[in-house]
């Protein structure tokens, strides 16, 4: 084995274990339809609420989506701490139901932010991608 | 353009079936764009996917959560049930308080109250996902107290039975050696 070099893996410490265990945490990412979501709360801004973030993405996507696999995606966002909601006054032409608005937290504009610059230092330069996106 | 009701049946199956995390805010979601013209097919196939969303998620968390408290309680009852015996048994073969106070027992009696305690805390913590189960949970906590005090009544007098049946033999031990004597 003369002239062949050997990669010797580096030696696991303990405190790599706090590493490895932290990754583990971050690597909860976030679905399609969940970043969608997310940014869809965030591109309507203010009075972001069920209609509005469906209508939304129904607007940028082109594909029409349930409103109840929307709420489903805010409710995985709100328990991740990604969205706050808020309940509103109920009226007469929802049948007296109030509207919940949501709003992204920081926690939530940061994990977008993070997404975005990920999904785009991937596909950047990819050859099947070229002269495809709008 | 504002219309009528939306379909009453779908508007009661969303009520009943659809119950969940902002499941009110949903249903005047759904009667705000039927009335802003949306089809009847459109507020059907709405009404039939949050159901789908509805149940799965609630099948999801509640199958787990309810295995758990059913055997929580049944843990937390018979160590209640199982303590209560051995206390009674111990004290019905000792002669007095330094007697019953025996490191088995003791060490018994420990392990008892600790998962009496253990599922009783478990029990409380899991408090916070109270859901309904309809009458199912009070069935099984009668049918597993039911079956425990029958249990343990019957070992009783299984019990009582044996040492009667004892007493009887050494009586009649007893009763040949007195007439073996007097021979």
């Amino acid at each position: 084995m003369v002239g062949r070099e050997r990669s010797i893996p580096p030696r696991l410490q303990r405190s790599n274990y706090f590493t490895i265990i932290e990754d583990m945490r971050k690597r909860d990412y976030l679905g399609q339809l969940e970043l969608m979501v997310l940014f869809a709360v965030m591109r309507v801004n203010m009075n972001a609420y069920g209609v509005l973030i469906s209508q939304e993405i129904s607007k940028q996507s082109g594909r029409d989506v349930s409103i109840a696999s929307v709420y489903a995606a805010l409710e995985r966002l709100e328990k991740k701490g990604l969205i706050t909601s808020l309940l509103g006054e109920p009226t007469a032409e929802r049948g007296g139901k109030a509207r919940t608005y949501f709003k992204p937290t920081a926690a939530g504009l940061k994990e977008a932010r993070d997404a975005h610059r990920t999904l785009m230092r991937l596909s950047s330069g990819l050859p099947g991608l070229k002269g495809q996106i709008a | 353009m504002m219309r009528g009701h939306p379909p009453q049946v779908a508007t009661w199956l969303l009520r009943r079936l659809a119950v969940g995390w902002h499941s009110e805010s949903l249903e005047g979601d759904l009667i705000e764009q039927y009335a802003q013209g949306r089809s009847r097919l459109w507020y059907w196939r709405q009404v039939a996917m949050a159901i789908v969303f509805a149940q799965s998620h609630a099948f999801r968390t509640r199958i787990w959560i309810a295995t758990i408290r059913v055997f929580l309680h049944l843990f937390t009852e018979l160590a209640v049930v199982l303590g209560a015996v051995s206390i009674i048994d111990q004290s019905r073969h000792a002669d007095d308080w330094q007697d019953m106070l025996s490191p088995a027992f003791i060490a018994t009696m420990t392990v008892l109250i600790t998962i009496g305690l253990a599922g009783l805390w478990l029990t409380v913590k899991l408090l916070k996902w109270r859901q309904s189960y309809g009458p199912i949970k009070p069935l099984i906590v009668f049918f597993a107290v039911t079956a425990l005090g029958v249990g343990t009544f019957s070992w009783a007098s299984a019990t009582r039975r044996q040492c009667s049946a004892d007493t009887c033999h050494c009586q009649s031990i007893e009763r040949q050696s007195i007439t073996a004597e007097r021979r």
